[in-house]
């Protein structure tokens, strides 16, 4: 079961994907990577760049400021700015 | 027979009110477009974290957390209620009001126990008249500078919610579904509530996990600003949706009234100079 990645800033949505594969955060305790199945967490974001990979394509994210949600195969991410 | 001179003077004071009433539509349509903009930037954001915060409400088992305190007696509640600054903008505001009064009438609690949280004039005005107890007036509901009023609003309110002054919390606010379509709304904040019976009960991995309470506390926080945020944000939306819509009435109605006008003004011109005919060819007559 593939995950599902949701991105948004106070302006817009950045990424709305269901077929995510593959997650990389840049989490408050160092980079944390997340493939299905994953145990629900929430964290905080460091500066750096969310990683995430779908069957043919492969994307990077900026982010400052933020925080990450993990619950039934769900990534949300909100971010700041 | 109507004076002449008055129905005159009464076309010209209706042309002139007709003339703001089309400004103001006009100014109206021109900031809705931006409150718009603003708010449908916004929403997603709004949307998302109202998402996430629903998962955590419903998976979470950190039931120590002062935002979950659901109290035995209910003594104190408290409401935080958004109106406009300015008036004509038709029934907006009657509303609003009617819905609140109607709600706090409904929870049979004396004046005293009702904490008010105000943002716009029109409600700080009205409920002071009506005698209720505010604790927070903003004084304006528009959002100026970084979201000043939603950062006063939402430190006070949580800090009366977790200091046990205020037992539940509302939020009454109109919504904004269309131009034509803005409907007030009440929705509990405080506290969180379970919305469905806790089907996955894994817990949450919070990080950093030496201080999980601080990490919840402002995620929830940010929460609460973030909800009153995009409210205001409606809210002014819905505002300049309603008065385009007053305006746009009023500016029609002054264009009926004044054709109702002029159409008296010529009969009562028609009758003048019927009845001069008659004197002249009246006086024409005697002299033959």
């Amino acid at each position: 079961m593939p995950l599902k990645l949701k991105v948004v800033n106070m302006k817009k949505i950045l990424v709305e994907n269901n077929e995510v594969e593959y997650c990389e955060i840049p989490a408050k305790c160092g980079i944390e990577g997340i493939l299905p199945g994953h145990i629900n967490f929430i964290s905080f974001l460091n500066e750096g760049k969310i990683k995430y990979k779908t069957k043919d394509e492969q994307n990077e994210i900026d982010v400052k400021e933020g925080f990450v949600e993990f619950s039934d195969n769900t990534i949300s991410i909100l971010l700041k700015g | 027979m109507p004076n002449l001179k008055s129905i005159k003077r009464k076309i010209g004071s209706v042309k002139n009110t007709r003339q703001i009433t089309k400004a103001m539509k006009m100014v109206a349509g021109a900031k809705l477009k931006k409150a718009q903009l603003v708010m449908n930037e916004f929403k997603p954001y709004a949307l998302t974290y109202e998402q996430v915060i629903g998962n955590m409400i419903n998976n979470i088992l950190l039931r120590n957390n002062p935002f979950f305190q659901i109290r035995e007696k209910i003594n104190n509640i408290g409401f935080i209620i958004i109106t406009s600054d300015r008036g004509l903008c038709g029934a907006f505001n009657v509303n609003i009001f009617k819905e609140a009064t109607d709600i706090i009438k409904k929870r049979n609690l004396g004046n005293g126990n009702i904490n008010l949280y105000i943002a716009g004039k029109k409600g700080a005005d009205f409920f002071k008249r009506h005698g209720y107890q505010i604790n927070f007036n903003s004084n304006t509901s528009v959002k100026k500078e970084e979201s000043s009023v939603a950062d006063g609003l939402s430190k006070i309110v949580t800090e009366d919610f977790i200091n046990g002054k205020i037992d539940e919390l509302y939020i009454i606010s109109s919504r904004y579904f269309s131009p034509i379509n803005q409907k007030p709304e009440c929705k509990k904040i405080f506290p969180f509530e379970k919305t469905t019976e806790n089907v996955n009960v894994e817990d949450y991995v919070i990080e950093p996990d030496s201080n999980d309470e601080e990490v919840l506390s402002k995620i929830f926080n940010d929460y609460i600003k973030v909800e009153i945020d995009v409210r205001l944000l409606e809210s002014n939306a819905g505002e300049q949706a309603s008065r385009m819509n007053a305006m746009d009435n009023a500016t029609r109605n002054a264009g009926k009234l004044i054709n109702k006008l002029t159409l008296s003004y010529n009969k009562a011109r028609q009758t003048a100079v019927t009845l001069e005919i008659l004197d002249l060819v009246n006086g024409a007559n005697a002299l033959k």
